[in-house]
């Protein structure tokens, strides 16, 4: 017995054309896609040391009654602040009122004390604020990328409300507040 | 003939339409082998999902502030699905890092980057399997035998991490490509 031609060709073919048609199997890939965001966000840090008070003491010249020209305080330091965008810092300040004190002032005294805020470290150019200026363009500031370090805050040129030659009436609690702002800016 | 009387019965079982090669007697007869392949094959009929983390960031404040929250990231899930034949295929995972793009110059303290380990895992009857690749590689994983199978394929995140640095605020997109490999 022998196996004719044709079915022998046959036999070959079907052997062979399964193989051919699955030679390269290909590998299957699958994907997860994260979506993900993060908010504009900034926080002040913490202050360093145990007081936010800037602690001025004696204002005036005991013997003459007038304004100390030197009336200073250590900084305070905002330790951490960051804003993870684009953010502006602003400071605002008011001026020192005698808090016991009441009605007007005798004439040749004050029972208020201006000065000068500043915020540093944070933008090229210090924020600033005077109490009794008609303005304050600088009190605003921008820094156009994120930003982690501290702020100083400072307190100077402190002088009476209405002259340098009145002199602050007398009150155990002459009391101002100071305000910095971070804020993130789209 | 009585040789001839076993492939025939062969051919019967294999070929049932090369029957008839049963002739009568003084006839010529040949014999047809009929095989077949099934080649090793795996594809993905779920092959893409989503994970939506909306905040990255730990924003509770303190000395983690602004930082990864890595809890964001760590046990997100999605899941794809899939099967393979043959007995040697092989699955891999590879991680892409979260990133947020468009972000010039980074200030020191901060990072667009978040990384993370996937796992992949797959469900055969004779237990799960696990791939894993971790996005601090610019690499798939190690590939892993998972076999025959045919079941969801679960892929989870972990260890992520951005090494204490700030995240830059703005929209972050990563991803984890799932790849199975067939083999005999």
């Amino acid at each position: 017995m022998t196996l004719s031609k044709p079915l022998a060709c046959l036999a070959l073919a079907t052997l062979l054309a399964p193989v051919a048609a699955h030679a390269a199997p290909a590998p299957a890939t699958g994907v997860v896609t994260i979506n993900a965001n993060v908010a504009p966000r900034c926080e002040g840090g913490t202050l360093d040391g145990a007081s936010s008070t800037f602690e001025m003491g004696i204002l005036i010249d005991t013997s003459s009654g007038l304004l100390l020209n030197d009336l200073s305080a250590p900084p305070k330091t905002l330790v951490g602040a960051f804003c993870n965008t684009k953010s502006s810092i602003s400071i605002i300040a008011t001026p020192m009122q005698a808090q016991s004190f009441t009605g007007a002032p005798p004439v040749g005294f004050t029972d208020a004390i201006d000065y000068t805020a500043s915020a540093s470290g944070w933008t090229p150019t210090a924020a600033t604020f005077t109490t009794d200026a008609a303005s304050n363009p600088a009190a605003l500031q921008t820094r156009d990328a994120a930003f982690t370090g501290d702020i100083t805050v400072e307190v100077s040129n402190f002088t009476p409300v209405g002259g340098v030659a009145l002199r602050p009436v007398a009150d155990p609690n002459y009391l101002g507040t100071v305000i910095v702002t971070l804020a993130a800016v789209s | 003939m009585r040789k001839l009387l076993v492939p025939a019965a062969v051919l019967t079982l294999m070929a049932p339409s090369l029957a008839l090669a049963q002739a009568a007697p003084g006839s010529v007869q040949g014999t047809v082998d009929v095989t077949g392949v099934v080649s090793s094959q795996c594809q993905i009929s779920v092959s893409s999902a989503v994970i939506n983390i909306p905040e990255l960031s730990d924003v509770t404040g303190g000395a983690t502030a602004g930082q990864l929250a890595p809890g964001t990231v760590n046990g997100q899930r999605a899941t794809l699905a899939g099967f393979c034949i043959g007995a040697a295929s092989t699955m891999q995972a590879q991680a892409f890092p979260i990133v947020s793009t468009g972000v010039g110059a980074l200030p020191s303290g901060f990072t667009t980057r978040v990384d993370y380990t996937a796992t992949a895992t797959v469900h055969p009857i004779l237990g799960d399997i696990s791939a894993t690749g971790s996005s601090l590689s610019a690499a798939p994983g190690t590939p892993v035998t998972v076999g025959a199978f045919s079941s969801d394929i679960d892929v989870t995140l972990s260890n992520a991490s951005s090494n204490g640095a700030k995240l830059i605020s703005g929209p972050y997109q990563g991803s984890v490509d799932v790849t199975l490999t067939p083999a005999s």
